[in-house]
């Protein structure tokens, strides 16, 4: 099993979606993958026409000392969803030092879930260091757009080696093509060598409730996300 | 296919197969220019022009290279 994990160096670069795109067409390639949102917005579910915000999921049941695993929802068979569940800011916050001082927690339940599934992927905060430190991932990945904010956002990152991918890349634009020429010189070994472009089916394929494979399977992001995950099993060493 | 002939002979032995698929190594090893790097002016001179276009990115460029290494520009003492 891979453990992979999604993080935005700054909220709105589009980590949610790009990771349900990449869990179905993972799927879509033959692999097994559970998706776990550890995010407290507990809005991943959304991208697979699930609830929005159910009312249980792996942190609510962390939090009641409850069994965590009976929360997950089967979309089809070999692709499923974990969310988060319904938790107040005092309580992520108080989770939040529970993984912190716990930084095993999640790789027991990822060897726990090993059997069942060839890929896990994780939907990490932004913030919330906890959560975002405890899956122990093989493939982790920082996603960005390339604007100045996130530029800057990356300097003081980068001597920690990241893995980084570049999301809604828009070729027409000066700035976007300049940015992305320093970071494949700079940064070769960190960036992920493939961009994912700006496709308006990324932000329909949300509001009909589908990851974007399934919504505009022919659209140019679709083609993008299949080829990304094309590159994960390459890295993972996980035969298609 | 035949080898076109060549006024140096190159020896598989001293060349790996890497060096042998690139022109440019085969081409230092033949001129005996083992010191000249391969320099891609183009891409350079588009580096330069990102950062004379966009200040900020200039700016972070300056702000985070990597600390010169003092001891390897110390001066020779007396």
């Amino acid at each position: 099993m891979i453990a992979m994990s999604l993080r935005g160096v700054r909220g709105g670069v589009g980590t949610s979606s790009t990771l349900a795109a990449l869990g179905y067409a993972l799927h879509e390639l033959g692999q097994k993958v559970l998706l776990v949102d550890m995010c407290p917005e507990n809005s991943l579910g959304l991208h697979f026409n699930l609830n929005l915000a159910p009312r249980e999921g792996w942190a609510r049941a962390t939090l009641d000392q409850q069994p965590w695993h009976e929360h997950a929802w089967s979309v089809e068979p070999g692709l499923c969803v974990l969310p988060y569940g319904q938790v107040q800011p005092a309580e992520y916050t108080r989770l939040d030092a529970l993984l912190l001082e716990q930084p095993q927690l999640w790789s027991q339940r990822q060897a726990a879930l090993a059997d069942a599934f060839d890929w896990v992927l994780f939907d990490l905060p932004q913030r919330l260091p906890g959560h975002a430190a405890n899956p122990h991932c093989d493939i982790a990945v920082m996603v960005l757009n390339a604007d100045a904010a996130c530029h800057v956002l990356l300097q003081p990152l980068l001597a920690k080696k990241p893995l980084f991918l570049v999301n809604r890349f828009d070729a027409a634009s000066q700035l976007q093509r300049d940015l992305v020429l320093i970071w494949q010189h700079r940064y070769t070994q960190s960036l992920v060598p493939l961009s994912l472009h700006a496709d308006e089916a990324m932000g329909e394929a949300l509001a009909r409730s589908e990851p974007a494979g399934r919504y505009a399977p022919g659209s140019l992001i679709a083609h993008d996300i299949i080829s990304l995950a094309s590159w994960c099993l390459l890295r993972g060493r996980r035969p298609a | 296919m035949a080898a076109l002939p060549t006024a140096v002979q190159i020896s598989a032995d001293i060349l790996s197969r890497r060096q042998r698929a690139d022109d440019i190594a085969r081409l230092k090893s033949m001129m005996e220019l083992h010191a000249l790097e391969y320099v891609d002016v183009s891409a350079h001179m588009e580096l330069l022009q990102a950062f004379e276009r966009w200040p900020l990115l200039a700016y972070l460029e300056a702000q985070y290279q990597l600390p010169v290494d003092l001891q390897k520009h110390k001066e020779p003492s007396p």
